[in-house]
Formats: C-alpha cells, structure tokens, sequence
C-alpha cells in the first residue's frame, strides 16, 4: 500500500469518515467528526502507521490533511508529488 | 436605605466587592471584581423587573463566559432555583427540561424570556439543579441548596493550592459539577477563572496557557489523554504549580505518567473523586501519593466522611459519602422541588476498598453507567438503543451491552453479515449518540445468564476485560 492510500485509511479509521472525504482540503473543527477528541485518536493512528513520534508542534500544526502531509515528510513519509 | 437598593449579598464574590484584581477573562474582554459585583447588581434588578414571581425557577443556558457567569450570581443572589443547562445541549433535551420543570423564564447571556407567573412549590432550601446525565438526554437533576455550594467550595480550599493571583484556564463547562466548583473556589478565593473556545491541539490555547500565565488546570481523562498525546510531559511551563484530574479513571499508566512529571517539576498532581450528587468533590489522594497509588481516589475532604458498606464482611463494598455536599436529593420535574429529605449518607453506587493508610480505591460501578468524556451514560438505556437498531437489520436474536472504561461492547447472540457490520455500527454511533471510536459491536456472543434467568452482566464484563 503506498502512503498516500494509508494516509487516507487512517484519517477514515479516526475521524469514522468515508476515503473520498479525505480530501487535501479537509480541515480540523470543520466538520464534527474531526473535533479535539478525533484529533488525538488520528494522531495515535498516524504515528501507528507510518511509525513515527510527532513533536507537540507538529501534532498543534497539523490542521488539515494537506497539513498532515507536510509535517510526515518532515518524518521522511514521502507522498510522491 | 430601602430593601431594593441595599447591596445584595452575592455568593463567593462578596469579600472581592472591592477589590480591583481580575475576576474573569475571555477573549472580548475582561471584568474585575469590582465590576462583576456591579455587573451582578444590574442583571439582579434586571431579572427582578421582568419576573415578578416569589423564587422563581429559571431555566439558565450557561456557558462559559463572563456574561453567563453574571446570569448565574445574579441568579444566586436572588434566591432563584436555576437549572444549569449546557449551551451544547440538543434542542430536544432543552424542551425536555422546560416540559418538566415549566420553568417561570429561560436565561442565556443576560437575556430573559418570562414564561408565565404560576405558582409552583419549592423546597427553601433547593438552588441549583444540575442535570445528572451528559449528551444522552434530559434525565433527572440533582438538586442542590446554596449550603451545599458553599460547603464544597470552602472544602476544596482547604487542599487545593490556589493562590488570590492565580490564573486558571477554564476548559469544563459550568453547566457540569466540576467545572462549576472551579468557578466557584477560583471566585471564592478571588482569583482569575479565563475562558478559552480552544482546545489543546490548537496554538491559541497554548499560547495562552503561557502568556497570561496560567497557573492551574483541570480536566477529565479525556483532557489528561490528549495532554499526553501532546507530549505534555515534555513542555515547559514554568507557571504550572498544580492540575487537577476527576470525573471518571485515568488509565494508572497516564496517572503515574503525569505524577512523575509533577514531581520532577516541582508541581502538584492531584488525583480527585466526586459526584455531581455530592456537589461535586468527595476524595482526593494527596499529590506526594499519587506515584505510588495511581489507581487510588485518597480520603475523604475536609468536612467529609467515608464508610463502606458490604453484605459479607468483605473488604470491599459500596462506598458512601457524609458531608454538607451532599445533596438534597433527586428531582425529575417540578411538583418533586416542593420538599426533600436529603440522604444522611450518600450511595455513591460504587464499589471500594480501603488501605492500612486510609486510602479509598475504587473496584467498579454498583449500577450499569459508564462515564464517556466525563460524562454518565446508563449501558440499560444504551442496550434498548441496541435491541431497537438491530430490529431495524432484523437482527432479533438477544443482545446485550457491557462497558469497560470509555468503551461500550455490544454483544449480540447471532450472526451479523461480515459487510453489514459497519451499517450497524453506524447506526448505533448515531442512535445512542455516542462516538464510533468507543462503540465495539461483537456477533455470535454466548450471553451469560444467571440462575434466575438474568444476563449476567458480572460475568460478561469480565469476559470482555479478558478479551481486550
């Protein structure tokens, strides 16, 4: 699976949302399914799949799934654009 | 000095009259003491020219802001009988409250919408109804008089290290107990309560917990979950002296987790247990233990006391509670405010154990509630919301709920489709109105039944502890 597909699996696994929502565009406290308590469970699930330790910064910075990208290539998590 | 331009004697507030050191903060503004006190005058005489009706029950949407805080001193001081209602609170469970208490007027942010001027019967003690369950519905209140405010609020003084110049950053709402005996004790002991609309995983809030500096914080584990999920054990916040933790059990890693940090930093942890039927605060274990008992809720505070009560003589048993805070008893509509007769020990529905130290720990719920993000949800009402959804797949097989912590495990005896699992699951998250993320669906279940027929719920949790 490339990152790109489990980056979607895991913002639909957290936030209990369909993969066509995971758009780059999708922001956090927008929609109610990605509220403070979702936010943590994402965090958990991105650090589970890409097997990483988000700083608090990165973790506070992360607002978007465009967002998320930026900060997992910090990571070395590359989504090939 | 004729009786209606006399000071009122407005509760917690009353020593800070003049005092200029800040009350309360939010983003729009800020309001010293001397000014909540006018403030409090003026929406007093305000409510007195609208409603003119002998101790008038009120409906209050309160949130957390300075105004909503003005509405409920106001209301204090003028003897009212308000039922605190969360400003998130669904259209539906707002209704259901003014169906059953046919308040006389409903207030949110200083306004004022009379209802009618009936008479209806209250006991003269009765003062604030908070409502006992969260998001799930109306249910009944807990009804509680000014003394029992007030006994709660001096008790927690007397452990809390809460200084007249500390900030704290307000995240529980004040329509729930603890949130409101934060209000309370901070105004009590004239500090500064501020409100945040922020979370912890936005910058604002830690920016604000660093620039007003915020000296205390409490939460609930949900609240102490996401700090450690931030790292927050790794931040330095140098203005920190003291957090709090109630409503419900902090996993013991998180606790131990989050003790070894105070201690390192030279904070305080403190670990606290209560009920909105006890105001409030009923336990706290003293911060220098925390380490070494993180599973334990302390001793009883100051003015209170604790007895286990157990059938067999065994260890451990139902806790019970005696104290000023607790409460006057239960209403469910307004004929039962006209009288109560108050508990002289409170059942508090849970099972405990006491140590050689006098330590109170907490083994389970005597009744079937869980509490999710602080809040009570009853698996009895959540298991009809289970059996109605799966009639709606003909799924009509028995079924039953359990609860572990902040999960709730819907066993179902029969088979359920491997692809329509999900549809399920989505229809109970909606239904029981409870996050998908702390629902398990689980099919082909053998339901444990007691000898007389009953589901053996004992024995199902245990399965299920044993299984995760």
């Amino acid at each position: 699976m490339d990152n790109q597909q489990k980056l979607i699996d895991a913002f639909t696994q957290a936030l209990g949302i369909e993969a066509n929502a995971v758009t780059d565009e999708l922001t956090y406290n927008t929609i109610p399914q990605w509220d403070s308590t979702a936010h943590m469970v994402l965090v958990a699930e991105l650090e589970n799949t890409f097997d990483v330790m988000l700083d608090t910064d990165d973790i506070i910075d992360m607002s978007s799934v465009a967002q998320a990208k930026l900060i997992l290539q910090k990571y070395d998590v590359n989504f090939g654009q | 000095m004729t009786r209606d331009t006399a000071a009122l004697a407005i509760p917690f507030i009353s020593e800070h009259r003049n005092s200029d050191a800040l009350a309360l903060r939010e983003a729009q503004g800020s309001m010293s003491y001397r000014q909540l006190a006018v403030a409090v005058d003026a929406r007093a005489r305000q409510f007195k020219s609208g409603l003119n009706t002998e101790r008038p029950v009120v409906l209050l949407v309160i949130d957390n802001t300075i105004s909503s805080v003005v509405d409920y001193l106001a209301a204090l001081a003028l003897d009212y009988v308000t039922l605190l209602v969360n400003p998130d609170s669904s259209d539906e469970v707002r209704q259901a409250y003014v169906d059953a208490f046919n308040p006389h007027a409903e207030v949110s942010q200083g306004e004022m919408s009379v209802r009618h001027a009936d008479k209806i019967k209250t006991d003269p003690r009765v003062s604030v109804l908070l409502s006992t369950s969260g998001s799930t519905g109306a249910g009944k209140c807990v009804a509680l008089s000014a003394q029992n405010l007030v006994a709660n609020c001096q008790s927690i003084l007397a452990y809390l290290p809460l200084l007249p110049s500390d900030n704290t950053l307000a995240t529980l709402p004040l329509s729930y107990s603890y949130g409101l005996s934060v209000l309370n004790t901070h105004l009590q002991a004239g500090a500064t309560v501020c409100f945040t609309r922020h979370s912890v995983f936005d910058k604002d809030f830690w920016a604000q917990v660093k620039a007003l500096p915020v000296h205390s914080l409490s939460g609930v584990p949900s609240f102490y979950e996401m700090l450690a999920r931030l790292r927050f054990t790794r931040m330095d916040l140098p203005h920190l002296r003291y957090f709090t933790q109630a409503g419900g059990r902090l996993k013991p890693d998180l606790v131990e987790a989050f003790a070894k940090y105070a201690d390192e930093q030279k904070k305080s942890f403190f670990v606290m247990y209560g009920q909105t039927e006890a105001t409030a605060r009923m336990a706290y274990l003293a911060p220098q233990k925390v380490a070494a008992k993180p599973g334990a809720i302390g001793q009883a505070i100051a003015g209170g006391e604790f007895k286990i009560v157990s059938d067999d003589n065994a260890s451990n048993g139902e806790l019970f509670y005696r104290g000023d805070n607790v409460m006057l008893g239960y209403a469910a509509n307004a004929s039962e405010l006209a009288g109560f007769t108050p508990p002289e020990w409170l059942a508090t529905g849970d099972i405990a154990s006491c140590d050689d130290d006098g330590d109170y720990t907490l083994i389970g719920r005597m009744k079937r509630i869980v509490k999710l993000a602080g809040e009570r949800v009853c698996l009895d009402t959540v298991e009809q919301l289970l059996v109605a959804v799966l009639a709606d797949f003909k799924l009509t097989q028995p079924a039953c709920v359990v609860g572990h912590d902040d999960h709730i495990i819907c066993l179902y005896s029969g088979d359920i489709e491997q692809d329509r699992q999900p549809l399920v699951l989505n229809a109970l998250a909606e239904r029981m109105q409870i996050p998908k993320r702390n629902i398990t669906l689980r099919d082909g279940q053998q339901l444990a039944y007691s000898t007389n027929g009953k589901i053996d719920y004992a024995r199902l949790t245990a399965q299920v502890k044993e299984q995760l």
